[in-house]
């Protein structure tokens, strides 16, 4: 296999490598099967962001590629690549627009059938209590500028004060939901305004929530660890930091482009801008991206909160009948500080750049709360809206192959345009009821871009990860009842 | 709003689209002609006499072409106005910076055609390069959506 110059090696069934090259500084790793490849080697993008990414000063490794790999800006989505924390670079083109976008899975006791008759007054009642939409706002009240230094110091924490959700949900967040090197005052002034009244939104695009029954286990002791049991109602969050994110990005993109000339640092990508970690201009965007991940974690907090009253008011229940609690919640755009396995036997402190890509820590890791430590993370991996997600678990593999990371969702098959020039004079609506789904959506086009057949199915991602041993499959969510923008 | 001077480009996750115009201002006002279509904001004229400036400096022409359309795009999603019908549009270089001023004329969007945008993250420097040809400039431009 050829890939421009690059003669594409074969690991495995399920892995690739692009070796080093030219001026690549490590090789490049994509985790994919035949015919994935044979797919990505007639694009432009993908491999050749792989291979870009491969430039960064100071990565180890590899730089790496999940199955759902697509076109991003600067790394690829489903790009992984960690850099030496002393002599590195950080990239925001290795985090992302939407800072700490990501996953949030809560479950009740609820069992489907009791759930389904009243689906349609449910699915209306978080429509009318979460914004959705390009404007979505005003979900709580706007928060003023203290308010706003609060939640993007002290994340989670701060939200739980002020009555969203419980200390316990604290555990079951990636970091606690609380990145504690954020600098608000890194944030600009015009991130802070666009986030003033958006905490509580899901906003747009691929954004959702979701009410889904678990239709299949993989793995029964797993699945009752994460108690998790087949029929059970779960509410599957989709989101991220909303305009303060977006607004993060852009304004050290600007500050990477310059620090780039000054650092001397010649990238193949000006989205690949980056600065060294150590220097004025890393550290700023690393604690401004840290504000910017609190904001998130928070957003699906409150999300979270909103949606468990809706459910509470439509079905009447007491709060010990539903026992809506948090699972977990993960990250999928992030840059952290980690130790990892660089050279046998030897773990380095690095910065991993996760972009569409989730952690999957392996079980014993002491990031993963006591009562999964012996499980491993819960890695949580949506797919469209008319098929399903899953629920993974992460393990020793991926902690020695890719840095604790495997794969995060599904990819676009279809671009928007195109899959509104297929839905032209369908009715979505009517198709989702069919397959046994009620959606609502704001924006006129949205439902014709995210149906279905939109997306890659993303079972054929997961089981990749699963045959690979990167991750594992434990459980499988079919969507019942879909919110989007 | 004109569409002729710019084309969308496919993109599977996203949007781009290339653009064209005999000067650079012509170029950067098509850009913006192109922007709003992308975003879904329906033609027409302002609704206000209205006017907002703009002055933006940057390193090349083409970070100031992501600059002017992700002001564009603050403007439109956090302050829900649109900006059209520059006048007094300027590009010059006053090495080592490149400046934009220009006046635009203001319309506020209704909450129902706000509701109906096509979000965009953000503008991106991603294959942007602005060449210059015997009938003008010309660029590609990609929207993260």
């Amino acid at each position: 296999m050829k890939f421009k110059n690059y003669e594409i090696k074969k690991i495995d069934d399920h892995l690739f490598e692009i070796p080093k090259s030219g001026s690549m500084l490590k090789p490049g790793r994509v985790y994919a099967n035949e015919q994935m490849m044979r797919q990505l080697l007639s694009e432009e993008e993908p491999l050749q962001q792989v291979i870009n990414v491969a430039h960064l000063p100071g990565i180890e490794k590899y730089s790496l590629a999940m199955p759902d790999i697509h076109w991003g800006y600067g790394f690829p989505i489903g790009g992984v690549a960690a850099t030496d924390w002393d002599s590195g670079v950080i990239s925001p083109g290795g985090v992302g627009y939407d800072i700490n976008c990501g996953v949030r899975l809560a479950a009740t006791a609820l069992d489907s059938s009791a759930v389904k008759p009243k689906m349609n007054k449910l699915v209306e009642e978080l429509f009318r209590t979460i914004p959705t939409g390009v404007g979505a706002s005003n979900a709580i009240k706007k928060l003023n500028k203290k308010d706003m230094t609060h939640v993007l110091r002290e994340g989670v924490y701060w939200v739980v004060e002020q009555g969203f959700g419980n200390e316990e949900d604290l555990n079951y967040i990636e970091e606690t939901g609380k990145l504690d090197w954020a600098q608000p005052e890194q944030v600009s002034p015009r991130a802070i305004e666009r986030g003033q009244t958006q905490l509580g939104t899901l906003g747009s695009g691929n954004h959702f929530l979701e009410l889904d029954e678990i239709d299949r286990i993989y793995d029964e002791r797993i699945a009752e660890v994460l108690g998790l049991f087949k029929g059970q109602i779960v509410v599957l969050i989709h989101t991220g930091s909303r305009g303060l994110g977006y607004q993060v990005c852009d304004d050290y993109l600007k500050v990477m482009g310059k620090a780039a000339q000054k650092y001397h640092i010649a990238l193949p990508d000006r989205q690949l801008a980056s600065a060294p970690i150590n220097s004025p201009e890393g550290q700023n965007y690393l604690g401004a991206m840290a504000a910017a991940a609190n904001f998130a974690w928070s957003n699906r907090q409150v999300i979270m909160t909103l949606a468990k009253k809706a459910l509470l008011r439509v079905l009447g229940l007491s709060e010990s009948a539903l026992d809506f609690h948090l699972v977990y919640d993960v990250s999928h755009n992030i840059a952290k500080k980690e130790k990892h396995t660089v050279d046998t036997n030897v773990k380095k402190t690095v910065c991993v750049h996760r972009k569409g890509a989730t952690r999957a820590l392996a079980p014993g890791n002491t990031a993963i709360p006591d009562k999964y430590r012996s499980i491993g993370q819960p890695v949580l991996i949506p797919g469209d809206m008319g098929r399903y997600s899953f629920v993974c678990i992460g393990t020793q593999k991926a902690e020695e192959e890719t840095f604790g990371s495997t794969c995060h969702g599904s990819g676009r098959l279809l671009s928007r345009h195109k899959a509104k020039k297929i839905a032209h004079g369908r009715d979505i609506f009517k198709e989702m009821a069919q397959r046994g789904v009620v959606v609502q959506a704001r924006g006129r086009g949205t439902l014709a871009e995210e149906m279905p057949e939109a997306y890659k199915d993303v079972a054929d991602v997961v089981n990749i990860m699963h045959s690979s041993g990167i991750s594992k499959k434990i459980a499988r969510l079919r969507p019942l009842g879909v919110i989007k923008g | 709003m004109k569409s002729k001077t710019f084309r969308e480009i496919e993109h599977t996750a996203d949007v781009g689209m290339e653009v064209s115009g005999k000067t650079l201002e012509e170029l950067f006002a098509n850009a913006a002609n192109g922007f709003y279509s992308i975003t879904g904001v329906p033609p027409g004229e302002a609704s206000s006499a209205e006017r907002y400036d703009l002055s933006l400096s940057e390193l090349s022409k083409e970070e100031l072409l992501v600059s002017f359309l992700n002001e564009l795009n603050y403007l439109l999603m956090v302050q829900q106005i649109v900006i059209t019908g520059f006048s007094s549009f300027k590009i010059y270089l006053d090495s080592p910076q490149w400046t934009l001023l220009c006046t635009g004329a203001v319309s506020r969007l209704s909450p129902q055609v706000y509701d109906q945008l096509q979000e965009i993250k953000s503008v991106t420097y991603h294959k942007i390069k602005i060449v210059h040809q015997k009938n003008g400039y010309t660029t590609q431009i990609f929207f993260d959506i």
